[in-house]
């Protein structure tokens, strides 16, 4: 959790005094009894509601000069005052969402009956529980941090965020990048690459028949029309469907600019000269580079070392991590200019099991309250 | 067999939904009980096979599950709410909100056959998972059945004699204002940039002053007498939101436990994330206050229309207005 602010810590002071006055009105039993009643729990998710709403709204964990500049002075320091700045790592945020697992436990002790007709309620509730149980485990026991391999690089040891800095932490087994590589989309017709007038990258868009861009610098929109593997300006041309070489690639582009259209074709790599400003032109390109292909996946081809030996390797890609001695390794970033480091996201999480265990409970809880309960009264009926 | 196919079947659905929108409306200005109800839903279940064979087309010719862009997201998520409504006015017999989800499936269709392109651009790395499917696939349903419920609690409030009558009906009027706004803007686009010239806010809030002068002349004059009694329409509202409400925990669940094994952890609270926790529990709340009968009022109603709201920023406004780990959906 965040360091608390003041404002921050007013807040949790308000949450745990709010709590003691109930406990101090009702007693324990009587609190405990507090925590399952309807309007105290509908309350509780509307506020949570709120708070949720704020911090997806607010932009989250900035520097305090960011919520200055961005939201004025007045508005910046009431941010940073009450820790909306980092909404979800709060103390009076996360003590919400502990209460809410309370005020759920208490609910569902009370209705603490086994029988066919209670079974929904009781295993969402439980899953529910087992959620929080599993995002305190994982807040708590967990390990996450970044691990930056260079090509045929070797480590042991990945980065974890702590406030501002980066705390180094060491693995029991060393990692080592054999390779990083993109592969991508070999079928492309290419790319239509926008330029601003300065010559500056706008962006590109895939050069299939009918895809269309809008070019905010230019108040354009470029329709690709035709692709033409082989190109001949007599206009004797084969469309791109026919298994014709890629020998004289083009693309004919409509440009709609001004309430006027018009069209033009565009030869691999022609590009307008940057500032050719006398013929008032779209700069753009069309261009088959590998760069402005689509990506079809990242490649990190790793292996583990532990006492010098090789204990096992894998082609880390996304969605494919790899697990080894209970850390999981995930390709999450690589060196965009010259591919030749990979970055690894790093995670060891004790709460994962909980958690799945939680949101299996969860899925066939709800599934029975809202299906097959009201299935068996039919069928009682 | 060429792409043509697919969008010859998407205008083919979208003229078989506007015939079946027409038979609603025929039958609802000249309510009798006849052929003309029976023809109005054939034709919406026929547009619904039609649209189905579309779908399924996409997905095998471009060999990737068609829910990946907003095109096909709307698609689909068309198809959901059509046969979520058919479904519904099958086993209850109820037609009044017909006309309504009619007019929603050609808008929504017209807005995709705008501004979608035949063959979709093929998966980045990060959607290339079988959760995807599943994932997307419990969401969109969901979101079917929380489009009909919307409805039917928009024509709850609307009918309503008390003070929600005027909230009600402005908020049906902007609802499909809104999408008849963006389906005509994509629709005059397509003829061009000068075309959209004269489409403004403007335009658009005259838009909805015209809808809701339909919707006064409709209430007035036509649905008054169809509608069934509130505690009949509320138990529809709860119907589909508890229709809903198990694929949203599904997609929620799913979408963590892909989450978890594509970025390292299950929850970030990403703006997406974000509101799809918000979503679920306004939904939430709808069907904890439905459990004292004393709340089942308009006032939960109007829960379950935030929850709608909640719904469709979490999928439309978290990518145009919040940044995040979900821009590319």
């Amino acid at each position: 959790m965040q360091d608390l602010s003041t404002g921050s810590l007013l807040l949790s002071l308000a949450l745990i005094v709010g709590l003691s006055v109930l406990c101090g009105m009702y007693g324990l039993g009587g609190l405990w009894k507090f925590l399952r009643n309807l309007k105290f729990a509908v309350g509780l998710i509307v506020m949570i509601c709120l708070f949720t709403l704020l911090g997806s709204v607010l932009i989250q964990q900035r520097p305090p000069s960011f919520y200055r500049q961005t939201y004025g002075p007045e508005w910046g320091r009431l941010i940073i005052f009450f820790g909306l700045d980092d909404v979800f790592r709060t103390f009076w945020f996360n003590g919400l969402l502990s209460v809410l697992c309370c005020s759920i436990l208490s609910c569902a002790s009370q209705r603490l009956r086994f029988t066919l007709n209670n079974l929904g309620f009781l295993v969402t509730h439980a899953g529910l529980l087992l959620i929080g149980v599993g995002a305190f485990v994982t807040g708590v026991f967990g390990l996450s941090g970044r691990m930056i391999l260079n090509e045929g690089g070797c480590s042991s040891v990945f980065y974890q965020p702590k406030g501002d800095r980066m705390n180094p932490v060491s693995l029991p087994f060393s990692l080592m990048c054999e390779r990083f590589w993109l592969d991508h989309y070999d079928s492309g017709n290419g790319a239509l690459i926008l330029y601003g007038p300065d010559g500056r990258y706008e962006q590109h868009v895939t050069a299939d028949p009918g895809t269309r861009v809008f070019s905010t610098v230019y108040d354009a929109t470029i329709t690709v029309l035709d692709v033409f593997p082989d190109y001949h300006p007599d206009g004797n041309n084969l469309p791109a469907t026919h298994p014709a070489k890629w020998r004289n690639p083009a693309i004919r582009v409509q440009i709609e600019r001004n309430g006027t259209s018009r069209e033009k074709v565009l030869r691999y790599l022609d590009r307008n000269p940057p500032g050719d400003t006398q013929a008032r032109d779209i700069l753009m390109q069309y261009s088959r580079e590998p760069q402005f292909l689509r990506v079809k996946s990242y490649n990190s081809q790793i292996y583990l070392v532990k006492d010098g030996k090789v204990v096992g390797g894998k082609r880390v890609i996304v969605n494919d991590p790899l697990r080894y001695s209970g850390y999981a390794f995930y390709q999450s970033d690589w060196d965009k200019d010259r591919e030749s480091y990979t970055i690894l996201e790093v995670k060891r999480d004790p709460g994962d099991e909980i958690f799945y265990v939680g949101g299996v409970l969860l899925m066939v809880g709800v599934i029975w309250i809202f299906y097959v309960k009201p299935f068996l009264r039919r069928k009682e009926a | 067999m060429d792409t043509s196919f697919y969008t010859h079947t998407l205008l083919a659905s979208i003229v078989l939904y506007i015939a079946a929108c027409v038979f609603y409306f025929w039958r609802t200005i000249i309510p009798k009980e006849g052929s003309k109800w029976r023809a109005a839903r054939t034709i919406l279940t026929l547009g619904l096979l039609v649209h189905t064979v579309n779908w399924v087309w996409r997905w095998v010719y471009s060999g990737q599950p068609p829910y990946v862009y907003l095109d096909e997201m709307t698609v689909f998520l068309v198809w959901c709410m059509v046969a979520g409504y058919l479904f519904f006015e099958y086993t209850t017999g109820y037609k009044f909100a017909g006309g309504i989800v009619a007019i929603l499936a050609v808008l929504g269709n017209g807005y995709a056959s705008s501004v979608g392109t035949p063959v979709p651009q093929p998966l980045i790395p990060a959607l290339q998972s079988y959760w995807l499917q599943i994932h997307v696939m419990s969401y969109t349903v969901g979101y079917g059945f929380a489009l009909v419920g919307y409805v039917i609690a928009l024509l709850y409030l609307s009918h309503e004699q008390g003070k929600n009558r005027v909230p009600g009906r402005l908020f049906l009027s902007v609802s499909i204002g809104m999408v008849a706004a963006v389906s005509l803007h994509v629709l005059m686009k397509s003829f061009g940039e000068g075309s959209t010239k004269g489409f403004n806010w403007f335009f658009a809030a005259l838009l909805c002053v015209v809808i809701y002068a339909g919707v006064e002349f409709l209430f007035r004059y036509c649905l008054a007498d169809m509608i069934p009694d509130n505690s009949v329409m509320y138990n529809l509202i709860y119907r589909c939101v508890a229709m809903c409400y198990p694929f949203l925990t599904l997609g929620i669940i799913t979408g963590a436990i892909w989450a978890n094994k594509a970025w390292g952890r299950y929850w970030g609270w990403d703006p997406k994330e974000s509101w799809a926790l918000i979503t679920w529990l306004v939904y939430g709340l709808f069907l904890h206050q439905h459990i004292n009968a004393k709340w089942r009022t308009a006032g939960n109603v109007w829960v379950s229309v935030a929850g709608f709201w909640a719904l469709m920023f979490t999928w439309l406004g978290v990518n145009y207005v919040l940044s995040g780990l979900h821009s590319y959906a």
